[in-house]
This record gives C-alpha cells, sequence and structure tokens, in this order.
C-alpha cells in the first residue's frame, strides 16, 4: 500500500486551516455570533437533556451508567447494521466522492491513485473526529468512560463510512459485469426475497417487534453477520483502559484497515465509472443549492403552457415559476397532494386515540415548517438569478407577487385537501375547526411564505446544507425557526384579537369574527409586499 | 443615449470605481477594457440597474436610472459574462417569458429570426440546462435583443462561443449599431476591441484612464512607432500606473 503523500497531508492541513480561517471570519459578524449562540445553546441544552439527573440535595449523579449501556450492548450492533444499510442505499453518489477542482487538480498531478484514495478517506476521518466530539460530549450517561465514548465514536463512524463505501464499490463492480435490465430485475428479486424473508420471519415469531428482533439477534446467522459491529459496541462501553478499552480499539482499527485495502483492491476497476458518478454528484449538488430543492433533481422536459399571460408584468414571473414546478417539483408536489388525501383516514386508523389539538399542531407543524421547505420556488430558488429580475422593467413589488403566486397557491391546495380530507373523517367541532380553517389558509400562506422570502432577501444563503455537517446551516435553520414562529404567532394573534373585539362588539357573530379575522390576516399578508419591494430593490448581487 | 457623470461604487472601504464620467451616443459601440478588478463589470451593473450607484448621475435613453428605473430598463439590454438563464425553462420558453415582461407584442416572427440567426432553432424546445456554455450564450443575447433595445451592454461577450458564433455576435453588434442603438462591451480581447469598436474607455483601479474615440486614442500613443494597436496603449498606460503605484 502507498503511503499517503507529504502533499496531500499539506493539502488536507491547508484545507483545514482554510475551513477555520473561514468560521472564524464569519464570527466577526453579528449574523455569524448570533447563529454561533444558538447552535452552542441547543448543544447546552441536548447535553443537559442527556446527562444523567443530579440529586439537587448533595448532587450525587443518580443512575448508572451500566444500566443504561446495557439497551446500547443489545440494540447497538442492530443499529450500527441499519445505518450501513441506509447509508449504502441513501447515498447519492459514487463510494468515495471526489470533487470537481479535486479531480480537475489533483488527477493530472503526480499522485498515484491509492494516494488520492487515502487523502480522501483521511478527509472523512478529519470530519468523523469532528462529530466523534459532539458525540463524546453528549453520551456521558451511555458510557463508562468519556475516552471510550470518543474512540468508539470515531471509529465507529470510520467503519460505517468505508464499510459503505466498500458494499458500494462491490455494487459498482457486480453492476459492471450485467446489463441494466438484467440489473433492475436481480434488485427486485433480492428485495421481493428480502421482503418476504421479513414477512415470514415476524409473522412466525407471533410477538412484539422487540421480540423478533431479539430472535433474529440470537440465531446464528445474526451472531456471524453482527460480529463486526459487536467489536465498535464493546469500544464503547468499555470499563478500563487497559486491556480492554484497548483491546477492541486495536481490533477495530484492524478491520477498518482491512476495509481500507479492500477499497484500494475494488477500486481499480471501478475507476471510470467513479469519476462519472462523482461529477454526476457534483451537479446534483449546485442544482439542490440553485433550486433550494434537497433532492436536487434534474429538471424534467414537460408541456409548455400555451403563453405567458402578461397581467402588468406579474404573469409572467408566475408563469415561469409554475413551469419549475411543474419540472422541477412534480413529484414532491403529487407526493404531498397524496399524503394530503390519504390524511384523513390515516388520522383515524392510525391515531383514533390523538387529542384533536395534537392534530391540529400536526396540521400546523406541515403547513409551517414542512411544505415552506419542500416546495421552493419562488426568491429562494432564484440566488442565482437575481440579475435577471432586477434588470426587468418591472416594479419589485409585480416581481414579488409573481414570485410568491405559484408557491401560495399550490401550498393552500394541499392544505385545502388535507383539511378536507380530515373533516371528512371527522364530526362535531372537529369538522367544523377544519372547514373554518379553510378560508385563513390562502392570506396564511401569503403572510408565511412573505415572512420566509423577506428573510431570505435580508439574510441571503442556499436552503440546502454544506457538506455533511453544516453547523452554520444548523444554527441559521434554527433562528429563522425561531424568528418566523414568533412573527407568524404575532401576526395571527393580532388578526384573532381584532376579530375578538369584533365579536364582543356584535354580541357573538362569529360570521363578523371570521371576516375581520380574514380581512386583518389578509392586510398583514399584503402588508409584506412593500417589505418585501423594499428588500428586493436593496438585495446587492454582488455580496450574495 | 448613455451618459455617466462622477459616478463612484465603494464597496465598504474599498473604492470600485472612482469619479467616473463618459457618454456614448446611438450608433456608438464603446469598448470598455482595463485589466481585472478595473471596474468594468461593477459599471456595467450599475447601469443595468442590477446594484445601486453609490453617487454620480447615470442616464440610459435619456431616463435616470435612479429616479426612473422601469423607464430606462425597458429600453436597455444587458448580457452578462455567465448568463443566468433559468434551468427548467425551453429556448423558446425563454423568449416568451421575455416578450410577456417587456410587453414586446407580435414577438414570434422576431423570435424566430433570432433563433434562425443563432442557429438555435433545433434546441428551440430543449430545457436550457442542458445547453453548451456557448448555446447558453447565445441564447442569452438572442433574449436581450428580442425588445429592440436602444442601449445594448456586453460583458465578456464572445466568451465560450465557436467562429461561426463569434462572427454572428459581432456581425449582430454592427447591425444594432446601425441601426442606432448604443453599445458598451466589456472585453479582454484587444483586437477585437479595436475592430469593432468606435470608441474606447480604459478603466484602471476604478479611474478613467483614457476615452474617446478609437482612432484619436490610437494616433495619440502613435508618437513613438507608427501602426500602434490597442494593446500597445492597453500595455503603456497600465504598465505606467502599475509603476506609479507600484
Amino acid at each position: 500500500m502507498t503511503a499517503l503523500d507529504v502533499m496531500l497531508v499539506k493539502l488536507l492541513l491547508l484545507r483545514l486551516r482554510g475551513g477555520i480561517r473561514h468560521r472564524l471570519r464569519e464570527l466577526k459578524t453579528l449574523r455569524g455570533l448570533l447563529f454561533l449562540g444558538v447552535t452552542v445553546a441547543v448543544l447546552a441544552l441536548l447535553m443537559k437533556h442527556t446527562a444523567l439527573p443530579v440529586n439537587p440535595l448533595d448532587g450525587t449523579v443518580q443512575g448508572e451508567p451500566d444500566l443504561l449501556g446495557e439497551p446500547l450492548a443489545r440494540w447497538m450492533p442492530l443499529g450500527l447494521l441499519a445505518a450501513c444499510l441506509l447509508t449504502v442505499l441513501t447515498a447519492p453518489g459514487p463510494a468515495i466522492h471526489f470533487s470537481p477542482s479535486e479531480i480537475n487538480l489533483l488527477f493530472s498531478a503526480p499522485f498515484s491513485r491509492c494516494a488520492l484514495l487515502l487523502y480522501k478517506i483521511s478527509f472523512y476521518a478529519f470530519g468523523a473526529l469532528l462529530t466523534s466530539l459532539l458525540i463524546t460530549l453528549l453520551l456521558p450517561p451511555f458510557t463508562e468512560m468519556p475516552v471510550a465514548a470518543f474512540a468508539g465514536a470515531f471509529l465507529t463512524l470510520l467503519f460505517i463510512q468505508l464499510l459503505s463505501a466498500v458494499i458500494g464499490l462491490l455494487g459498482h463492480r457486480l453492476a459492471g459485469c450485467c446489463s441494466l435490465q438484467l440489473r433492475r430485475g436481480h434488485v427486485v428479486l433480492l428485495l421481493a426475497v428480502l421482503v418476504a424473508v421479513l414477512a415470514w420471519y415476524f409473522s412466525s415469531a407471533g410477538s412484539s417487534l422487540s421480540d423478533a428482533l431479539a430472535r433474529f439477534q440470537s440465531s446464528p446467522a445474526a451472531i456471524l453477520l453482527l460480529a463486526p459491529f459487536e467489536v465498535f459496541v464493546q469500544i464503547f462501553l468499555a470499563p478500563v483502559i487497559y486491556p480492554d478499552l484497548l483491546r477492541w480499539a486495536v481490533l477495530g482499527v484492524a478491520i477498518n484497515a482491512g476495509l481500507i485495502a479492500a477499497i484500494i483492491a475494488l477500486d481499480r476497476s471501478t475507476y471510470e465509472s467513479s469519476i462519472a458518478a462523482s461529477l454526476a454528484l457534483h451537479q446534483r449538488w449546485v442544482r439542490a443549492r440553485r433550486s433550494g430543492l434537497l433532492w436536487g433533481v434534474q429538471p424534467v422536459e414537460g408541456r409548455s403552457f400555451r403563453r405567458p399571460p402578461v397581467i402588468g408584468g406579474i404573469g409572467p414571473i408566475a408563469w415561469r415559476q409554475l413551469l419549475t414546478a411543474q419540472r422541477s417539483y412534480r413529484k414532491a408536489v403529487l407526493v404531498f397532494l397524496a399524503v394530503a388525501l390519504l390524511a384523513g383516514p390515516l388520522l383515524v386508523i392510525v391515531a383514533a386515540e390523538v387529542s384533536l389539538w395534537s392534530r391540529i399542531g400536526f396540521v400546523f407543524f406541515i403547513a409551517v415548517y414542512v411544505l415552506p421547505r419542500a416546495l421552493v420556488f419562488d426568491f429562494r430558488s432564484d440566488l442565482d438569478s437575481m440579475e435577471t429580475f432586477k434588470v426587468l422593467p418591472l416594479r419589485p413589488w409585480k416581481i414579488s407577487v409573481g414570485q410568491l403566486l405559484a408557491p401560495v397557491l399550490l401550498t393552500s391546495l394541499v392544505e385545502w385537501l388535507l383539511l378536507g380530507s380530515i373533516a371528512m373523517c371527522l364530526d362535531g367541532v372537529g369538522r367544523v375547526m377544519a372547514v373554518g380553517l379553510m378560508p385563513f389558509i390562502l392570506p396564511f400562506n401569503g403572510l408565511l411564505y412573505g415572512i420566509e422570502n423577506l428573510l431570505f432577501l435580508l439574510f441571503p444563503t442556499p436552503l440546502v446544507p454544506v457538506g455533511r455537517v453544516d453547523f452554520d446551516f444548523l444554527g441559521r435553520t434554527l433562528v429563522e425557526f425561531a424568528v418566523k414562529t414568533s412573527l407568524l404567532i404575532g401576526a395571527c394573534g393580532l388578526a384573532v384579537a381584532a376579530g375578538k373585539r369584533v365579536l364582543d362588539a356584535t354580541e357573538s357573530s362569529w360570521t363578523a369574527f371570521a371576516i375581520v379575522t380574514w380581512c386583518t390576516l389578509a392586510l398583514l399578508a399584503i402588508l409584506m409586499l412593500p417589505l418585501l419591494s423594499r428588500a428586493f430593490d436593496r438585495f446587492d448581487v454582488s455580496r450574495r | 443615449m448613455i451618459q455617466v457623470n462622477n459616478f463612484t461604487k465603494t464597496y465598504n472601504d474599498f473604492v470600485a470605481v472612482q469619479n467616473l464620467s463618459f457618454r456614448v451616443a446611438a450608433g456608438e459601440i464603446l469598448g470598455l477594457v482595463g485589466p481585472n478588478g478595473a471596474g468594468k463589470t461593477t459599471t456595467l451593473r450599475v447601469l443595468s440597474g442590477i446594484i445601486p450607484p453609490g453617487s454620480g448621475e447615470l442616464t440610459v435613453a435619456g431616463h435616470d436610472i435612479i429616479g426612473d428605473p422601469i423607464a430606462a430598463k425597458q429600453a436597455l439590454g444587458y448580457i452578462p459574462d455567465d448568463p443566468r438563464l433559468f434551468d427548467t425553462l425551453t429556448v423558446w420558453e425563454h423568449l416568451e417569458f421575455i416578450a410577456a415582461a417587456y410587453g414586446v407584442a407580435d414577438y414570434q416572427p422576431t423570435a424566430n429570426a433570432l433563433l434562425h440567426f443563432f442557429n438555435l432553432e433545433g434546441k428551440r424546445h430543449h430545457v436550457v440546462q442542458g445547453l453548451s456554455r456557448g448555446m447558453r450564450q447565445k441564447l442569452a443575447i438572442a433574449c436581450a435583443y428580442l425588445h429592440q433595445p436602444k442601449v445594448i451592454l456586453f460583458d465578456e461577450p464572445l466568451t465560450g462561443l465557436d467562429p461561426a458564433g463569434i462572427r454572428a455576435i459581432k456581425e449582430s453588434m454592427r447591425e444594432r449599431a446601425c441601426q442606432g442603438a448604443a453599445i458598451i462591451i466589456s472585453s479582454h480581447l484587444l483586437s477585437m476591441v479595436e475592430t469593432l469598436c468606435t470608441h474606447l474607455l480604459l478603466l484602471d483601479h476604478g479611474e478613467a484612464q483614457c476615452f474617446g474615440r478609437m482612432e484619436d486614442v490610437l494616433r495619440t500613443f502613435d508618437e513613438a512607432k507608427h501602426d500602434t494597436t490597442l494593446e500597445d496603449v492597453f500595455f503603456s498606460i497600465t504598465r505606467e500606473d502599475a509603476s506609479d503605484t507600484g
């Protein structure tokens, strides 16, 4: 095995230094400080939540790490197996991914392929190191020693990454041996057999899922399959450094070294397909960052709507966004429409005991957090096209209305179906509430998308994370959610308060209450327009 | 057509353009040249209304870009160095979009002629994401031409184009100028600027180093030797400037 080239080590260190410099530079801004503060606060909350309870009288720790370690020892091997399978199945690109700049600069440089692979694996190891530090902070209740938690987390994360890469490369190698049709046939057949075996296994167990899993774990096949995973569990749970931790850690390192050797051996036959897959993955990331769509699908060519309506300039902007929805978001919209239609029956079947307020909470969560982040065809998906809009001879408010029209209408359609489906399956107060909420959806969504876009125009950043561990993104999302929720609750509270005043004045006329509340909400949504126009006008494309 | 007086633009402490003044009349083609970071793209972006100016008076086709931006943009066509098109729209849908946004009635004959001119007829119903860099550039230019602008701003217009595309675009620029359009071309291709442009503006460190008719500028530097080229002028000015600042 060729050793990792000294120059590549230097490159790794330079990139690490660059990353730190970038983070520090961001901390000089108010926004960077705010994001850091929120991220630290969330981490502190998580640490407090996962810490063992402390007796307030004498300060002693309640509970035994061993007691908590027992379920960990029992379920972790299966969990690790599931994590590996999930990584392989959900990985969008090649087993070892090189960025276009790495392909252009490093592949043509005098480095062996083996050295490049080791460089990339070292890069992953840096990421695993950072994540392991976080896990070590959050894991004390489950382990005996922080050192064991750190070593266990690091070696396990690396193991998952390497094993997934080996499985991916094996898949590539097998895929290269047969035609596409044959490959699809094999996959379908394999999945069918797997489902049949699982169905038979669980039906024959005749008891709960945990019993069935326990029975599976004690079978000879599972013991053999899970043996490598057991090693990493033992690292986590080692009670002393010598001999337990050292012995298991050496075994863990040996397993990972074996996997690296396997990757280097397998990579020889998948070199070209790996480069092609790397470039395809990069294109997908570019599309994701441009469109704000996490899965970055390639737009499909579809039928064009006849001609853009003018409507004072609003028409072409809305027309273009509807085409984007049709071509890039068709599957997402269809899935949401289907889920909305099935929501009522599903709630009746699955959650008959769920309270009315929980159902309202569910609808609110979908409406405020899921849909606006999944149906992104407004300013947020046009970060790269802002120049084009700036050049158009249209007033900023017209551009804002045009940008918001399509997502507001489509989101409202999904929510009307959702409420309609729920109303059909409910009776009494529930049905009245579901039907009564329907007229408010349109102004509410106008306000919601107005706030989303206003925040984006004021603090323009792509809606998808950069890389696997983007702490800026995490902090930013948390701040945005907090601000958005506060503004929405404030606006809705204001609208309801206005309605309540009329309700009191008209001696309980619910019609008057609804009309005033609706009008107030609509007015607040319309008031977003001058703010959006101002933000669009001030948006400086040269500083994005 | 284009009038710029005492235009200054700063980013925090950095002065991108300082006290710039020039004018381009109908039928003139101004070559905007200068080293990287001289302020060329900033000038074009401000003129097209993409970024606000710091100070100064800028008018496009008689309309102040701050006081009456909509009327100014209605008369303007801007082609950026990296054409920003909508990935999900087809070639024809881009032209339809521009026609609707600029209120161009009966645009189909012009749009068809532009597609034919730029050799894009075969790509009419293709989503632009699949187009090459050169084809995207041609489409961006076709979009800018569709509403017959009186002022056209080109930022590095020939990047990524094949020889036929380069010839077609140069030809179209001359044609538009003959029809009365005022054109600014920002480019590093000095030979192209020298043969195509009627006027020259050389920027360095955000300041105008020379401005005037192309032959006048060349004649000014013609004292030492005959057949002075724009390249000679460019290096003569920018080297002097570098030695001054150095």
